[in-house]
């Protein structure tokens, strides 16, 4: 060590931007949260309010207006709203409770299997299983064959697999230690799933509910498809009509209405979520 | 058996591998760019922890947005073709190879960047030294689980005039009620799925290729 | 603090006792090194200065969350100090590039952090390579470091750390740290994670290697015996890594500095110290009542009788510790070969006292019987010897102290 250390190219900035470093953890935190809550809805209001200030600076022709006329697009706007709303209620009714089932220990077993569905479901394309979907459901005698009803129904048998998934993951999740723990307690396997997997699975079912409102509030947007309705409309009108301010109107109220639906389910989540999870 | 005759027909046969070519390049585009684009956000979401949040919040917030109008979004922007449904993808993409470059870079083990510290490495060196390389089996978990939801949304494309197997797929939507639909929308749909595992059969040769045996389980 | 140190070394040099640690120039020097973690109100290592001298080991010992990990990771900068300063071989080092720094300072964690993607040999070639070593050189080096640790080349290159039990890769890390013969070791809890007979193990190896490599070595534990083992030096760290004692294993032994070091060194001090000394650094009985297996029984017999000792040591013809012979022994009617007792309990002279006294209790005799290396006979070790050895030492150190009280009393340590 004759030599010396200090070779020509040093990086002797080393140390000052290490203690920086550490400086700038300290403040990080609080700033985090604050964007956490109102970063998502002020940048949808910013963005409500360029969208409208840009329809209304935009010379709309006789087509356009139609298009973009306000009950019409409220019409779209409670049709969206409606199909999201039906198809993640019915499809939360059937998933959840179909998941408990399938974690209890009697089928357990079979649970991989019904995972492994759902991770596999993933790989087939939105588009072909919902026209798969509804194209079965109007084969379906009892079922009207046009109309809100079969779309719903697409809606949610494509959702189903994958909230059913997604509860028996969270499910599995419950701490083994926690359920083991209990049933040495002597408490039976009812007690067990009331006690404390139910509380323990909270979390997972909010998630679910999120989960469902964010996939039908997208896929909601293809029903136009097939006879739904739904801001999917407009995006179709100023595709096909040509209409550039149509276009972007409904793609980013579209937009707009997804990322808050997942803004305030997020809200949900946050405060149901049982304090110490 | 209908499906069966309709697969046999030359000019199907045809109609489904040009589509398949198509999607494949659509996917390909949307890959190369989120991979190069989320290696780098993932690598400064770690190394920064003051981006680590917005970065993956954006992100995530991309997945989001429903992808008709995503791509809807993308016309004015880029026009239309395929341009704006491989930027739309790229974009959806990000997420799953950015928090997994992420979650990866955090999983190598501290002693291990520590000591590659102590031996003089230079934070560029532990990155594509050590820490890449340990990181690079999540990392690849993340991609492909991202060409996975590409190859499905891909098919989005064609309704906003894209190309890929969207279009056998919408063909079959708009013919819904009159002979021949059901076929259009099982050969589109069915094609999809083929891809996606042949893409996933990709990523398992990539892995065996790429992943040194010491970090291999 | 730096006065402390200073001090500490100048009784050194000026008496002889504290230990046959040689007292070069100094190697390593901190100066008031001070580390706050980002909010933190306290610092966690507070103005610490220490000189280590060239070719020691000097430990780091003290209770958990003192410091002592923050104070060697500063020395390489993997933990930038707030303040003060890091000298090394007359270099102020503390603003110079890390990284170089870091190529010429061998380092192994208790985590040991091998490379998990890369082969034993990329592992130990590691810093060679980033000197920029030749191919050859490098796989010479990588080929002789193995050997040095003891894992054979042809088996051990090409596997990866996933494939070795932990004790070799703890000696894989050992090897990498030495790749490039840097002349700095630091060394945090390296054997904390191994069992307890591997450790032994891996300790003895490590302090034969020292003997050859003279490293100046830091090394941390929070194991007191390990750092006895282990040091030539031994630096106990209260809190904030403030030094209580600084001062070679005996005198920490002998003379703790306040009630901390005591109880820390614990009630076990004196039976500690038996692991400083050796069996050739105390006299041993040399002039035992000593027989031939070969000789005639009536012979064996009369020198016994005649003799103050009540027990006689057979040796064989090469020398050997064979049987203990006690007068009653004779009157059975058999050869001298099976009279008596099998001679047992027997040390080399390397051995540490409280090895042989171990041996004494095992043994039946209530002795020890020095061998040398081949187990010829060289003297006999009772307890008696070992006691008085005590004494002495206590005495010696206790003069010393006083001696050095009186030189200079500011040098009590608080
Ligand atoms: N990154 C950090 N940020 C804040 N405080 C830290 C950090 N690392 C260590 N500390 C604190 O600094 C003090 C000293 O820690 P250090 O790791 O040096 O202790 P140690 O003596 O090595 O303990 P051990 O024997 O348990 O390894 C402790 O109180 C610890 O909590
Ligand atoms: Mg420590």
């Amino acid at each position: 060590m004759s030599t010396t250390l200090t070779p020509p190219e040093a990086d002797v900035g080393a140390r000052d931007r290490a203690i920086a470093e550490d400086k700038a953890a300290d403040s990080r935190a609080k700033r985090a949260k604050l964007v956490h809550y109102y970063g998502m809805p002020l940048f949808l209001l910013v963005v409500t309010i360029a969208l409208l200030l840009y329809i209304q600076g935009s010379e709309l022709d006789s087509i356009e207006t139609r298009a973009l006329a306000t009950d019409v697009q409220l019409d779209r706007l409670q049709q969206h709203l409606l199909l999201t709303g039906v198809s993640t209620f019915f499809v939360l009714l059937l998933a959840i409770p179909l998941g408990i089932a399938a974690t209890r220990p009697r089928v357990r077993r079979y649970a991989p299997i019904v995972i492994g569905l759902g991770n596999a479901g993933q790989a087939i394309p939105s588009l072909g299983a919902l026209a798969l979907l509804f194209f079965l459901f109007r084969t379906i005698d009892w079922l009207p064959s046009t109309g809100t009803i079969p779309v719903v129904v697409s809606l949610i048998a494509y959702s189903f697999l994958p909230i059913l998934r997604n509860t028996m993951v969270g499910l599995d999740q419950v701490d083994a230690n926690v359920l083991e723990a209990g049933r040495g307690m002597g408490m039976s396997n009812r007690l067990v799933l009331r006690r404390l997997e139910l509380p323990l699975a909270v979390p997972v079912i909010l998630a679910g509910v999120r989960t469902a409102l964010v996939l039908n509030v997208g896929t909601a947007a293809l029903a136009f498809l097939f006879g739904g309705g739904g801001l999917g409309e407009t995006i179709q009108a100023g595709f096909q009509l040509n209409r550039r301010p149509v276009l972007i109107f409904g793609a980013v109220s579209v937009a707009i209405l997804a990322l808050l639906v997942d803004y305030l389910a997020g809200l949900v989540e946050e405060f149901m979520t049982p304090r110490g999870l | 058996m209908a499906f069966l005759e309709y697969l046999s027909s030359p000019s199907v046969q045809r109609t489904i591998l040009v589509q398949s070519l198509e999607h494949i390049r659509i996917v390909g585009y949307a890959m190369l760019f989120a991979i190069i684009i989320g290696l780098f956000l993932g690598i400064a979401a770690h190394r920064f922890p003051p981006f680590r949040g917005p970065i993956l919040s954006v992100t995530s917030t991309f997945l989001t947005i429903p992808s008709l109008a995503l791509f809807a979004l993308m016309i004015p922007i880029v026009g239309i073709g395929d341009r704006g449904p491989i930027v739309a993808l790229t974009l959806y993409a990000l997420l799953a190879i950015v928090r997994n470059t992420v979650s990866g870079l955090f999983s190598v083990d501290n002693a291990v960047v520590e000591s590659a510290a102590g031996m003089g490495m230079s934070k560029t060196m532990r990155l594509w030294r050590i820490e890449l390389p340990n990181a690079w089996p999540v990392m690849l978990a993340g991609i492909r689980v991202s060409t996975l939801l590409t190859v499905g949304i891909a098919a989005i494309a064609a309704l906003v005039g894209g190309s890929g197997l969207g279009q056998l797929i919408f063909s079959g939507i708009r013919r819904i009620g009159s002979p021949g639909a059901l076929n259009a929308l099982l050969g589109g749909t069915l094609a999809i799925v083929v891809l996606a595992m042949l893409f996933d059969l990709l990523y398992l040769a990539i892995g065996r290729l790429t992943i040194p045996r010491g970090i291999r389980d | 603090m730096t006065d402390q140190t200073n001090d500490a070394k100048q009784y050194d040099k000026e008496t002889a006792i504290g230990g046959d640690a040689q007292v070069g120039e100094t190697m390593i020097e901190l100066r008031e090194l001070t580390k706050r973690y980002p909010g933190e109100e306290t610092p966690a290592v507070d103005r610490v200065s220490m000189e280590i001298p060239k070719g020691e080991i000097v430990v780091f010992v003290g209770p958990s969350g003192c410091g002592k990990t923050t104070t060697l990771k500063m020395i390489n900068r993997i933990i930038e100090p707030t303040s003060g300063s890091i000298i090394i071989d007359g270099e102020d080092v503390t603003n110079i590039d890390p990284n170089h720094l870091r190529r010429r300072i061998g380092y192994v964690i208790q985590q040991i952090g091998l490379f998990p993607h890369i082969t034993i040999e990329g592992n130990v070639g590691t810093v060679p390579r980033l000197l920029g070593w030749d191919k050859d050189r490098t796989n010479a080096r990588i080929d002789e470091l193995l050997d040095i640790v003891g894992l054979d080349p042809s088996v051990y290159r090409s596997r990866y750390p996933k494939e070795l039990s932990g004790g070799q890769r703890q000696r894989v890390g050992v090897a990498r740290a030495l790749a490039a013969d840097p002349p700095v070791l630091l060394m945090d809890e390296p054997f904390g994670a191994i069992d307890p007979i591997t450790r032994t193990r891996l300790q003895n190896e490590f302090l034969r290697l020292q003997e050859e490599l003279q490293k100046t070595i830091a090394f941390v534990t929070h194991d007191i015996d390990e750092a006895i083992k282990m040091g030539d030096r031994i630096a106990i760290l209260k809190e904030q890594s403030h030094i209580a004692q600084f001062a070679t294993p005996e005198e920490i032994l002998t003379n703790p500095a306040d009630e901390f070091v005591e109880d820390f060194v614990g009630t076990g001090a004196t039976l500690k110290r038996l692991k400083l000394t050796r069996v050739r650094d105390i006299e041993v009985v040399d002039d035992a009542l000593i027989g031939r297996l070969d000789e005639p029984r009536e012979d064996l017999q009369k020198r016994l009788n005649e003799s103050e000792w009540t027990a006689m040591l057979l040796l064989d013809k090469d020398n050997k510790p064979a049987r203990w012979l006690r007068a009653p022994d004779f009157r059975h009617d058999r050869p001298a070969a099976e009279l008596g007792l099998p001679a047992r309990a027997m040390v080399e002279k390397q051995a540490t006292l409280s090895d042989a006294l171990e041996e004494m209790l095992v043994g039946s005799a209530g002795v020890a019987i020095v061998v040398d290396g081949r187990g010829a006979f060289e003297g006999i070790l009772d307890v008696d010897s070992i006691i008085t050895s005590i004494q002495t030492m206590r005495d010696a150190d206790a003069e010393f102290y006083r001696a050095a009280k009186l030189i200079d009393p500011a040098d009590e340590v608080a």
